[in-house]
C-alpha cells in the first residue's frame, strides 16, 4: 500500500479498507482470547495499522493520518457494539449466541454511549478536545504522539486533556443520574 | 456553552489545577467577585476533575512504547 506524503485522497480511500480490518481484527480477537478479558482497541489499531502498511512505506504525515483515522474508526466500532448490545439486552437478551460487544464495549464501567453522546457535545465546545480524547482513549497514542498528530505543543494537549476529561466525567454523571 | 465560553472556562480550570490549594483559593476567589456564574462553573468542573480520579478514560491508554516509532513498520522516513 502506498500513502504518500502530501496524498489527500489516501485517508478517503483507504477509509473502508481500515473499518474492514478493525473489524475484522475485533472479531479474530474475540474468538481467539475470549478467556482473556484483557483485549483493548488499542491494540487492534495497532495490528490494523501493522497489516495494512508495508514496512517502512509510510512517511510521517501519513503515519499521523493512519493514527487519526484509526482512533475514529475504533470509537465507531466499539460504539456501534455497545449500541447493538443494548438493543438486543431490550430484545430480551438471550438470542445472542455471540456476543461481541459484551467484551468489546464494556472497558471498565464506561458507558461507551454516553462518552459518544458527550464526545459529541464537546466537539462543539471544542473541537480539539474532542478529537484529543479520540486519540489518547479510542487510539491509545501517547501525549507526544497526540502533539504531532494535531501539531500543537504537548503541553497544550495535556491542558486539553485535563480540562475535557473534568468535563466529560461531569457530563457522564448527569447522564447516569437522568437515566436511574 | 458556546466556545468563547468554553475557552475561558478551559483557561481558568487549567490554572487553578496548577495551583497549590492555598494560592488556587485566593484565585477562585477573585473569580467569584467578577464573575460569579464563571466561577460556579470552574468550581463544578474541579469537583468533578477530583471525582474523576486517575482512572478515568485511563484504563483503554496503551502500554508505553506500543505505537510510534520504535516499530520498524512506523519508522519515519528521513
Amino acid at each position: 500500500m502506498q500513502w504518500k506524503r502530501g496524498d489527500q485522497e489516501a485517508p478517503r480511500v483507504l477509509l473502508p479498507l481500515v473499518y474492514d480490518e478493525l473489524r475484522r481484527l475485533a472479531r479474530h480477537h474475540l474468538r481467539a482470547e475470549r478467556s482473556d478479558h484483557t483485549l483493548q482497541s488499542t491494540a487492534l489499531v495497532h495490528e490494523a495499522y501493522l497489516r495494512l502498511v508495508k514496512p517502512g512505506s509510510l512517511q510521517l504525515e501519513s503515519r499521523q493520518h493512519f493514527f487519526a483515522l484509526a482512533s475514529q474508526l475504533m470509537r465507531e466500532i466499539l460504539v456501534d457494539y455497545a449500541r447493538g448490545r443494548r438493543a438486543a439486552k431490550r430484545d430480551g437478551g438471550n438470542r445472542l449466541t455471540l456476543d461481541e460487544a459484551a467484551e468489546l464495549s464494556e472497558s471498565k464501567g464506561v458507558d461507551l454511549l454516553a462518552l459518544d453522546d458527550a464526545l459529541n457535545e464537546l466537539a462543539k465546545m471544542s473541537p480539539r478536545q474532542s478529537r484529543i480524547v479520540e486519540l489518547k482513549f479510542f487510539g491509545g497514542l501517547r501525549i507526544g504522539e497526540i502533539s504531532e498528530v494535531l501539531g500543537v505543543s504537548s503541553a497544550t494537549v495535556e491542558r486539553d486533556w485535563a480540562v475535557a476529561r473534568a468535563w466529560l466525567h461531569r457530563e457522564i454523571s448527569r447522564t447516569a443520574c437522568d437515566e436511574s | 456553552m458556546n466556545r468563547e465560553r468554553w475557552e475561558q472556562v478551559s483557561e481558568i480550570l487549567d490554572k487553578a489545577l496548577r495551583l497549590p490549594p492555598s494560592e488556587r483559593s485566593v484565585y477562585l476567589a477573585q473569580i467569584a467577585a467578577s464573575d460569579p456564574e464563571l466561577h460556579r462553573e470552574v468550581n463544578s468542573l474541579l469537583a468533578s476533575h477530583e471525582q474523576a480520579g486517575s482512572e478515568f478514560l485511563n484504563t483503554l491508554a496503551a502500554p508505553t512504547g506500543f505505537l510510534g516509532s520504535r516499530h520498524p513498520a512506523i519508522a519515519v522516513a528521513a
